[in-house]
């Protein structure tokens, strides 16, 4: 080395990068280069200026060697596409299979994406989100912890005046009332609020100011209410007037309008006003709104910063203590701070909350559904691109033998599988955007999926890509780039050897399948059986009708009493389906919760409710008003009573009362949720707010025109608003009207896929026996000989997936029933049976045109070679 | 063929114009020159190496010498295909000039 000290070397660490960086052919001249300037540089103007000069061209350098890098991988990249494309080209009936079946699949998963992350981003709207808490209470009743969403009335107003570390507290109860402008009468829900709602939530108002809402003379209203009675005009500073029903009217201004509310909000508003204004439409009474024994629809508090939220919730006891020595019948366990972004979340957990979300169940099952279809086309991509390797092995040979790297045919082959991927997924989205996501948003009420191209859908896009690439692409282009060139030349290359995989491969999808399949008759089953499951009172031909006043009852049923079609009338205060009061009763060795109706005499007759024991209520027998009640089996059972009638039981306003009826177990809400027990009482007919007519048979059209005429001509101040007892549950099977289609046209996409897949392996393994089977044929095979060698493997497969799928299937499907329905179809293996003849059967259709090209061809054509 | 860009030009032409003595650290100094920009000497590389790929340039390492730290020099030689390459921009550059008035500096005033 040369020791002269002005001919210093110059700093290793950047001489080591520019080595790194360049390939080495050029790396060594340019260090010299470098080196050669540097030593120049160092003699003239000193080391440091020199040291400085190399680092610079070092980081100059960092474009230039990317630019490099770029070239080159674009010149092998343009050679790679290229091959992709022939070779996509090429095989056409292998592409289109494995292009048509990720589409499907990613087609779904896309609706799933959307469905999912529509549940998760609920409410993220609101700007102040993650510092909005709402107060959950916890009760225990009958030996179980429920969680609440409305709170005492007071808990508020004393929590603002407690804590500094709440900004504002917004109280929300609800209530309905008749609101008029001009001849325009509908009912309407009010919300009654607290004058910071607007600040607390990001609902921006398209007409007024928020202010508004101070002023105890406005209301605000939701664009779509104010469109019923003012069009699309402005309707601020016009005049409304509400009326609650039996109270006195109240008139008011429209104090603004709301833009049309985010898709994402799981809690809207119809009327909103001031929340003290309960009292001055008679809805509470003054007393009422410092008593703790009262609660309010829903109590949200917003902290200056969330942090607080530990301190604050240390410090409820004093509340708590409040509130159980004032209300020992709902004695409160705990209060529970849930953060709004996580409210429609949560909200299967809470009874009575503001927000409706989806049951955690939907998500998790169309989630694995996702799963499951991308898997069954990723299988079959797999199966395929093995099965096909062989056509590629002189290309393979010729690319590893110029000098391709393992590494390099890895990336060609999984680069391959994702541009396919690439082209499917536009295609799944093509199918998403215009079928898929309509045809979801029309079979379930209230779903209003879109596809938002500016949002996190991308980042989904790509995680979908390179999920399906990789799961698909990464086994194929392994055993590809494992063959030795050798081999290839030789011809001695062993392909097929993996056939346990393939086969396994094949099972899984074919359980997969079976599942699926078995879940659509499952679900298509249960709705049929819900439809016609027995409501334990009659649905049909029952008119219900919404009362709107103490003396309307009393008046309309002598008006319309006498119509030839109507067979019977009663009245209700709450009415099975619409409104039924919790409340708590006690016997001498038991404290229960129950639901109470209150209902007039003819009530049980009407809809058709079922005596088991004892009797109905009696006209004749005044003190039935006041001292009986009949409960139902679910209230006899769970309260362990063997001698029912002639028990006493003690409600909660300390009264008591006489078993005198046991009524059927009859639903009262759909089937997803369990009977509850149930007590009857009778209510005063000047509290009555359903009149429900029970019309003869046929003449439903004309009673409901008469009713509707009647009441017209009666109360032509009042809306008139009337429904059949049956579309109060239209909802629930409407649901699963949706739920049977989803899951039969999922079933159908994974019968398709394996299918398909099927499809494609098998005319690629013919293709290879072609050869063999040809002098079978010469020796004599015939037709069942034919069917027997194709068949037989196959044939193994779908037995090894059925004992598969049944018992997986049985536990899946049990599992998702369970959490979706109380009441629904038991399981047994009929769904399972129908599913295998349904899966055998396009399983050996698809094989069929194979087995006929066979028996057709002429063995010549097999055997002559070139 | 397309013709060649400005910067493969003036690269060119520096190689010429060095004959025997062209590598990379004469030719930037030609460039710093004629362009009075300094080229980083990884950019120069690889414009180099490109245009010793499309057969323009041809390069061979020389003996290593001591200053630089015993590494050889890659020296560059100009191609008949390179010479062809300049004659044709040239040519390019004479026809559009062609009958054009000088641009003198008082008429870009």
């Amino acid at each position: 080395m040369n020791k002269n000290p002005r001919m210093a070397s110059p700093p290793k660490l950047a001489e080591w990068l520019i080595l790194r960086l360049f390939p080495d052919r050029q790396s060594y001249s340019l260090a010299g280069d470098l080196a050669e300037v540097y030593h120049e540089i160092a003699r003239h103007h000193g080391r440091l200026r020199a040291c400085f000069w190399y680092w610079r061209q070092v980081l100059l350098a960092v474009p230039a060697f990317f630019n490099q890098t770029m070239y080159w991988n674009t010149v092998m990249l343009k050679n790679y596409v290229k091959m992709a494309i022939r070779n996509l080209y090429k095989n056409r009936m292998v592409s289109a299979i494995n292009l048509l079946g990720l589409s499907a699949a990613i087609g779904c998963s896309i609706v799933v994406f959307l469905f999912i992350e529509d549940q998760y981003s609920q409410d993220a709207f609101h700007e102040n989100g993650e510092k909005i808490f709402l107060i959950e209470t916890q009760v225990e009743r009958n030996g179980k912890v429920q969680l609440w969403g409305d709170s005492p009335l007071p808990l508020g107003p004393a929590m603002q005046a407690d804590f500094p570390q709440i900004e504002r507290v917004v109280r929300i109860d609800y209530g309905t009332a008749t609101m008029r402008f001009r001849d325009k009468v509908f009912n309407e829900t009010l919300y009654f609020v607290s004058p910071e709602y607007l600040d607390m939530f990001t609902f921006p108002l398209k007409y007024g100011d928020i202010s508004a809402l101070q002023q105890r003379s406005n209301v605000i209203l939701s664009e779509e209410v104010a469109a019923k009675y003012f069009g699309e005009s402005n309707p601020v500073g016009q005049q409304v007037t509400l009326h609650v029903k039996g109270k006195q009217s109240k008139a008011f201004f429209v104090g603004g309008v709301a833009k049309k509310f985010p898709l994402r909000a799981s809690f809207r508003f119809d009327v909103l006003l001031r929340h003290d204004l309960q009292v001055d439409l008679g809805v509470r009474t003054a007393t009422e709104m410092n008593d703790w024994k009262k609660f309010a629809g829903a109590t949200l508090i917003q902290l200056r910063n969330p942090k607080d939220l530990a301190e604050i919730a240390q410090n409820m006891e004093k509340y708590r203590e409040l509130q159980t020595a004032t209300d020992t019948n709902w004695p409160i366990k705990a209060f529970v701070f849930d953060n709004l972004r996580n409210l429609a979340l949560n909200s299967y957990k809470v009874s009575g909350d503001i927000s409706h979300g989806s049951e955690p169940v939907e998500r998790i099952t169309l989630f694995f559904v996702a799963l499951f279809l991308l898997l069954l086309a990723c299988f079959n991509y797999m199966n395929i691109a093995i099965a096909s390797a062989g056509n590629r092995l002189k290309e393979i040979g010729v690319r590893k033998v110029i000098g391709s790297r393992r590494w390099q045919l890895i990336q060609q082959f999984l680069g391959e599988n994702i541009l396919l991927c690439l082209i499917a997924l536009v295609f799944g989205a093509i199918l998403a955007q215009f079928i898929f996501v309509p045809t979801w948003n029309s079979l379930f009420q209230g779903e209003n999926l879109v596809i938002d191209y500016t949002s996190s859908i991308w980042l989904f896009f790509i995680a979908l890509l390179l999920f399906t690439g990789l799961v698909a692409g990464i086994y194929p282009s392994l055993y590809v780039a494992n063959f030795n060139p050798i081999n290839i030349f030789r011809g001695k290359q062993k392909l097929g050897g993996r056939t346990t995989l393939t086969r396994s491969l094949l099972t899984m999808q074919f359980t997969l399948a079976l599942v699926l399949v078995a879940s659509g008759i499952v679900f298509s089953l249960n709705a049929s059986f819900q439809e016609n499951r027995d409501w334990g009172y009659d649905q049909s031909q029952k008119l219900v009708v919404e009362l709107d006043g103490a003396t309307q009852y009393r008046t309309f049923h002598d008006a319309i009493q006498s119509f030839p079609g109507i067979e019977s009338i009663a009245g209700a205060r709450y009415h099975v389906g619409k409104r039924r009061a919790l409340t708590v009763v006690e016997m001498p060795h038991k404290k229960m919760q129950i639901n109470q109706f209150e209902i007039g005499p003819g009530y049980f007759k009407t809809i058709q409710l079922r005596l088991q024991a004892g009797r109905f209520f009696d006209e004749r027998i005044t003190s039935d008003l006041q001292d009986a009640v009949i409960v139902n089996e679910e209230f006899v059972r769970r309260a362990n009573l063997t001698d029912v009638i002639g028990q006493r039981v003690r409600s909660s306003d300390s009264t008591f009362q006489t078993i005198v009826g046991v009524v059927e177990d009859f639903h009262y809400r759909d089937f997803r949720e369990s009977i509850e027990p149930v007590a009857f009482r009778l209510a005063d007919e000047m509290q009555f707010s359903y009149l429900i007519a029970k019309t003869r048979a046929g003449s439903a059209k004309q009673s409901e025109k008469h009713l509707a005429d009647t009441w017209k001509l009666l109360f032509p101040d009042a809306p008139y608003e009337a429904y059949y007892q049956d579309q109060i549950f239209a909802f629930a099977m409407q649901m699963n009207e949706g739920i049977r289609k989803l899951f039969i046209f999922i079933a159908a996409v994974a019968l398709l896929i394996s299918c398909m897949g099927l499809f494609g392996l098998i005319s690629m393994n013919i293709q290879k026996r072609w050869k063999e089977f040809s002098i079978r044929k010469v020796l004599g095979a015939n037709l069942r000989h034919v069917i027997t060698l194709v068949n037989r493997e196959i044939l193994t497969i779908l037995l090894i997936a059925t004992v598969l799928a049944a018992p997986l299937g049985f536990v899946l499907l049990n599992l998702v029933l369970d959490s979706l329905y109380s009441y629904r179809i038991p399981l047994n293996s009929g769904p399972f049976i129908i599913a295998t003849v349904i899966v055998f059967f396009t399983a050996a259709a698809t094989i069929a045109s194979h087995i006929f090209k066979i028996v057709r061809a002429s063995p010549v054509d097999g055997l002559r070679s070139e | 063929m397309a013709l060649i860009t400005r910067s493969e030009e003036f690269l060119l032409l520096a190689v010429w114009r060095l004959q025997q003595n062209a590598y990379a650290v004469t030719i930037h100094e030609q460039l710093k020159k004629a362009m009075g920009k300094s080229w980083a000497f990884g950019a120069l590389f690889v414009s180099l190496e490109r245009l010793v790929k499309k057969e323009l340039l041809v390069s061979e390492l020389s003996d290593p010498t001591p200053e630089r730290g015993g590494r050889s020099k890659r020296m560059y030689r100009v191609t008949e295909e390179g010479l062809r390459a300049l004659a044709e921009v040239k040519e390019a550059e004479k026809a559009m000039w062609a009958d054009l008035p000088e641009i003198t500096a008082s008429k870009l005033r």
